[in-house]
């Protein structure tokens, strides 16, 4: 495995090129190390009772940067943004997954879970599907709040963690979130009354 | 950095106002209101989410991801190994017949590879699964394209077990892709179509997939084929022997449940499903709805179902299936009527040699479907498309100056139409309740023989006779066989499909069938009461079958031995037993006398007809049918006769009744009024006959479709009424889209040239003109077409070597029209006063007054008779005698000039009046001149009309043709010197 520590000095070269190489294999890993995680989780706790993202994202933290608290500012930002995305992308997935295997029946092979049977998940999976979409708006929108609503949804980041890995102050933090969030439930509001949206 | 920057919505008014009071908030609102109510709604909505509270924002995220974590591990996600080939291995994503499949990634250079991994399945394990995965391998990597899912590596597991690693795909299935696109009707074709590519791809390089269906299509970008799981190496024949049928039953092909051998025709009947569920999300047979949809082991019943209807060839159409569906469909029954209809139902055969030839030829009738282009899957046939033409099509003339039409008069037609369909299907109909009476009489064939027939046939016989002939062809061998026990079954069906047969013009098969049908009949004891009946039927088919060949002595022959075969009935039955019988003799035998041009008997026959069908006591709709049909057969005799008035009144009565009884979009009552609106155009009403032809066109493109030839002949005679009112442009566009839907040869394609030419012609594009004419001529040549037809061409080619100042062909092109019509039609029908008045102009050109006079008088005399005083061909007559009368040489011939002169200013005045009557301005100008012409011989003052010919003429030929010349140098003539 790659050493993420020269990943991330990579992710701030002065290469475009090699910039985005970085991030990418940056997003791999994190990745690859957030669904390890949960499925270690699962497979330890089969009662349900997994931790959530937060708890993931922390322990890929920390099991990728280590626990001395050397890793400086920037290595931090850039390791929550890949991993709001890596979460998002998990989310997404997953979400599309059950999305599918509810409305395409038999066509996907893939093992239900007993909870579809209420069908809240199969409801927050097409729930989480839209606030992806409508987080791609928002990013036209205003980068800013859509930054802050990844962090703050996909990585269950906290405020300060959110402000520190932006590096803004909590209080915009606070007031990109409000307005996001506004601007998600007005936009789901709006596409669920409209099908045709 | 700014929340507000270059934000379209009002977020500082939003931050301002989510902590003011309510009555604040109101009031700032009710402001921005006034001032920009978009922003104001904008806001009012922003402020509305913000007080909500949502479980699944407010729970953070982390909540609702735990419960959309992965499943729970279950026994089968336990991965077998960790890695692969150098790949990681990370979940189970699917499990099919011969696999499991796992994501996979690795590192390569530049970022991370995925792929699927699809492992032989532990359980699964045998010898010959373990033969077809490594021929699936040797296949897979001679496959490069990019609607399939590339092989990247392959080899062979620690536990012996071989893999393949193949690109991992990412996407939707098909089908769910398309919902969640929302992709519409012509998305979903063309994305289906290059599915077709891949699957072409693959069979050009020996794959068959066998196994095509929604979820191994997948969707992203593109449509990707995936899962060759079962794919079989068409060149490794020792793999052919021994394949276990390992297939979604849903989705296989007749031969593929039988278990025989599989080609790349049983890939193309699985993409027909496939292409089924697309445009109606069910399975393409009755009763197998999504919802219970075979492949699951709860769905046994179903799967029996499907697979009994697949192996009957027992399909339902798209357009039958959205008709049906309880739910809201897809697409429209009239989206999915015609085309689609077509393609599915030809992909569906029952036969895999009556399938589409390859997977390219379905994806280039898609592609023709999408550019509304005739497809392949509706051959017309060229009987088809000629009789649909005769019957339809009286071909523009050209004259001097008038486009007419006529010849409706001569033409006859095939008439196996949509009535007799119906006729068909509603004894078959009846002889289903019957067949239920006698449940212990052959009730399964019975059930098969009327349950099939209804379910193919058409609501529509037009625009979807063909979709029923295509369902037959598929189901009937099988039936016809299994309905052997039973003579009068088996003739019964033979009798139906007969009809379909004839209906579509494909003449020759009928012709066979009716062989076996009389052989059939053979077998049916003589001393059956309706044996009589039934040798009458099979004779009038016959009589039927000779009629639309041509040979209508012979047809009459025939009708005559049908109507004979009636006389051992016992003369006490009841006339309505043969009534129907009587009835159908009449009518073909009226279409036969007026098509030999023996219009009194033809007129009886019609008559005697609609005395038969007045007998019955109740309007069924087969009767109305065949009512209808007479009385059109009726008022073309009258039409033939010229007798114009009475043929309208007897087609509005026809028209009137079908609208009635089935609605103004049925293709038979657009056809009557079609009819109508031809005579209405015969009769000079050129502007109801525009507006009705327009109406026409437009409904039957919705119900027939743009390129359905029908379509087209209302498109032509559009365009001829839009001509002769000066509409050059527009009838020049609607012929040649019309050209472009039709194939040489066809007599369609030939009249759409003639027609095309004529627009060019008139608008002195000469030598363009004649390029048309003789291809048209050319075309007629080629497929040795009646007689009648050439009147026009020959005509028109005449003309035009008038034009060119080519006398000598000029006149013997015209004779040869004249000639043919006067033997056609009689010596004094209005056909031929366009030859003949166009021979008159010849002849004044050549200074042969004498001569052209006589037959420019003959030719308006025979107008006056057959059209009326005031018909706008007159004027193709009296202009011409005009100018003979009023040229100075040609006064010699006779006493008094001034008189001579006198008669031809009233001449050219009289067809001046009619021509602004006519609403062609172009034309009237042309009449005008010659009233200048013949009022300036006599030194009165025209200067006036002059000016505006000149001008109207110009219009339209531009400044240099020979006819503007004229005009202006009678102008300066004209205009007295200073």
């Amino acid at each position: 495995m790659e050493d993420i520590t020269t990943i991330l000095a990579q992710a701030r070269s002065e290469d475009r090129n090699e910039r985005e190489i970085a991030s990418r294999r940056l997003f791999n890993l994190v990745y690859d190390e957030l669904r390890r995680l949960a499925r270690g989780k699962m497979a330890r706790e089969p009662s349900g009772h997994t931790l959530g993202p937060t708890a993931l994202v922390h322990e890929a933290y920390l099991k990728l940067l280590g626990h001395d608290g050397s890793v400086d500012f920037d290595n931090r930002a850039h390791f929550f943004a890949s991993a709001s995305e890596a979460m998002r992308r998990i989310l997404v997935d997953r979400a599309r997954r059950y999305a599918r295997t509810k409305r395409g029946g038999e066509y996907h092979r893939v093992e239900l879970p007993e909870q579809t049977a209420d069908g809240t998940l199969w409801r927050r999976a097409e729930d989480v599907l839209a606030i992806d979409s409508s987080l791609d708006r928002l990013e036209t929108e205003n980068p800013r709040m859509s930054d802050v609503a990844k962090l703050r949804f996909f990585a269950g980041l906290t405020v300060p963690e959110t402000a520190a890995t932006l590096g803004i102050s909590q209080r915009s933090v606070e007031r990109s979130w409000t307005g996001a969030r506004a601007f998600l439930l007005r936009d789901l509001t709006q596409t669920s009354a409209d099908p045709l949206n | 950095m700014s929340d507000q920057a270059s934000s379209e919505l009002p977020w500082n008014e939003f931050y301002a106002l989510i902590d003011a009071s309510d009555a604040a908030r109101d009031q700032a609102l009710r402001e921005l209101q006034t001032r920009d109510p978009i922003r104001a709604t904008a806001l009012r909505e922003l402020l509305e989410a913000h007080q909500r509270t949502d479980p699944l924002l407010d729970e953070p995220a982390a909540l609702v991801a735990e419960r959309i974590q992965d499943s729970p591990p279950s026994a089968a996600d336990q991965l077998p190994f960790v890695e692969l080939g150098g790949f990681t291995l990370s979940r189970l994503i699917g499990r099919g017949g011969m696999g499991e499949v796992f994501s996979a990634t690795r590192a390569v250079d530049g970022g991370q590879q995925t792929a699927a991994i699809k492992l032989l399945r532990a359980d699964q394990f045998g010898a010959d699964l373990h033969q077809r995965f490594a021929s699936e391998r040797a296949a897979l990597a001679r496959l490069d394209h990019p609607g399939i899912a590339r092989l990247i590596d392959y080899g062979t597991a620690p536990d012996q077990r071989p893999y393949v690693v193949l690109e991992y795909v990412e996407g939707a299935p098909i089908d769910i892709a398309c919902q969640e696109q929302g992709l519409d009707l012509a998305e979903r074709l063309e994305l289906f179509a290059t599915v077709c590519d891949a699957v072409h791809a693959a069979h050009r390089s020996l794959i068959v997939h066998r196994d095509i269906k929604p979820s191994n299509v997948l969707v992203s970008d593109r449509a990707r084929l995936v899962d060759f799981g079962i794919a079989k190496d068409l060149a490794d024949e020792d793999v052919t022997q021994t394949v276990q049928r390992r297939m979604t039953p849903s989705h296989a092909s007749p031969e593929q449940l039988r278990g025989d051998a599989i080609t790349t025709a049983s890939d193309i009947y699985s993409l027909g499903v496939l292409l089924c569920e697309l445009v109606t999300g069910q399975l393409p047979y009755l009763s197998a709805t999504p919802g219970s949809r075979a492949g699951s082991g709860a769905g046994s019943r179903t799967v029996d179902l499907v697979t009994t209807s697949i192996l009957e060839g027992r399909c339902t159409k798209p357009s039958e299936l959205a008709r049906s569906s309880v739910e809201q469909p897809l697409f429209s029954p009239a989206q999915l009527r015609g085309d689609v209809d077509a393609i599915v139902l030809r992909a569906l055969a029952l036969e895999p040699e009556r399938r589409y030839d390859s997977a390219a030829a379905l994806a280039l009738d898609i592609r023709r479907s999408l550019d509304d282009r005739p497809i392949i899957a509706r051959p017309d046939s060229f009987v088809y498309r000629l009789t649909t033409a005769i019957k339809r099509n009286p071909i523009a003339f050209a004259t001097g100056t008038i486009a007419a039409l006529f010849l409706v008069a001569a033409v006859v037609l095939l008439s196996l139409q949509g009535a007799r369909l119906k006729t068909a299907l509603a004894q078959a109909s009846t002889e289903r309740a019957r067949a239920q009476e006698q449940t212990n009489r052959a009730d399964l064939n019975n059930r098969m023989l009327t349950g099939f027939i209804l379910e193919a046939a058409p609501e529509r016989a037009q625009g979807e006779s063909i979709t029923v002939l295509e369902a037959l062809d598929r189901g009937r061998q099988r039936l016809l066989e299994s309905l052997g026990a039973v003579p009068e079954d088996r003739l019964r069906l033979q009798r139906t499909i007969f009809s379909i047969l004839m209906n579509l013009g494909r003449v020759d098969e009928a012709d066979t069938l009716l062989d076996e049908a009389f052989e059939t009949l053979e077998q049916i004891p003589r001393d059956n009461t309706n044996w009589p009946l039934l040798e009458s039927a099979l004779l009038s088919g016959r009589a039927g079958v000779v009629y639309t060949r041509g040979d209508f002595e012979q047809s009459l022959a025939v009708y005559s031995a049908a109507s004979e075969a009636l006389l051992p009935l016992p003369a006490v039955q009841p006339r309505s037993r043969f009534a129907p019988a009587l009835t159908t003799i009449a009518i073909g035998r009226g279409r036969a006398l007026t098509a030999s041009g023996r219009l009194d008997e033809a007129e009886s026959n019609f008559l005697e007809a609609l005395d038969l069908l007045a007998s019955g006591n109740q309007e069924t709709p087969s009767q109305l049918r065949a009512s209808a049909e007479a009385r059109t057969g009726l008022a073309r005799v009258l039409a033939s006769r010229d007798q114009l008035q009475p043929a309208l009144e007897m087609q509005t009565q026809a028209l009137a009744a079908l609208h009635a009884a089935f609605g103004a979009l049925e293709p038979e009552t657009l056809n009557a009024r079609y009819e109508r609106a031809l005579t209405l155009e015969r009769l000079g009403d050129t502007q109801q006959a525009t507006d009705e032809y327009r109406a026409c066109h437009a409904a039957q493109a919705k119900v027939l479709g743009s390129a359905h030839s029908t379509t087209l002949t209302t498109a032509g005679r559009l365009a001829a009424v839009l001509q002769r009112a000066d509409r050059f442009k527009e009838a020049e566009d609607l012929y040649r889209q019309s050209l472009e839907f039709l194939s040489a040869p066809a007599s369609e394609h030939t009249t759409a040239l003639i027609n095309l030419g004529w627009v060019l012609h008139e608008q002195g594009r000469l030598s363009e003109a004649k390029h048309h004419y003789r291809l048209a001529e050319g075309g007629l040549r080629e497929v040795n077409a009646p007689e009648y037809l050439f009147i026009t061409v020959l005509n028109n080619l005449g003309l035009l070597a008038i034009d060119s100042l080519e006398f000598n062909s000029a006149e013997s092109l015209l004779n040869r029209s004249l000639t043919i019509a006067e033997r056609l039609y009689g010596k004094q029908h209005s056909v031929v006063a366009f030859p003949l008045a166009n021979l008159g102009r010849l002849n004044f050109e050549r200074g042969r007054y004498l001569q052209a006079e006589a037959q420019l008088r003959r030719s308006l005399e025979i107008r006056e008779v057959a059209l009326g005083e005031s018909h706008p061909d007159l004027a193709h007559s009296q202009l011409g005698l005009a100018r003979i009368l009023c040229n100075p040489e040609s006064a010699s011939i006779k006493a008094s000039v001034v008189q001579r002169r006198s008669e031809g200013l009233e001449l050219a005045q009289a067809a001046l009046e009619t021509r602004q009557d006519a609403s062609s301005n172009y034309k009237a100008a042309i009449a005008a001149l010659e009233v200048a012409q013949c009022g300036l011989d006599l030194d009165s003052d025209h200067t006036s009309e002059l000016r505006y010919s000149l001008e109207a003429i110009v219009a339209v030929r531009g400044p240099d043709d020979a006819t503007v010349l004229r005009a202006k140098r009678l102008l300066a003539e004209d205009s007295p010197e200073p």
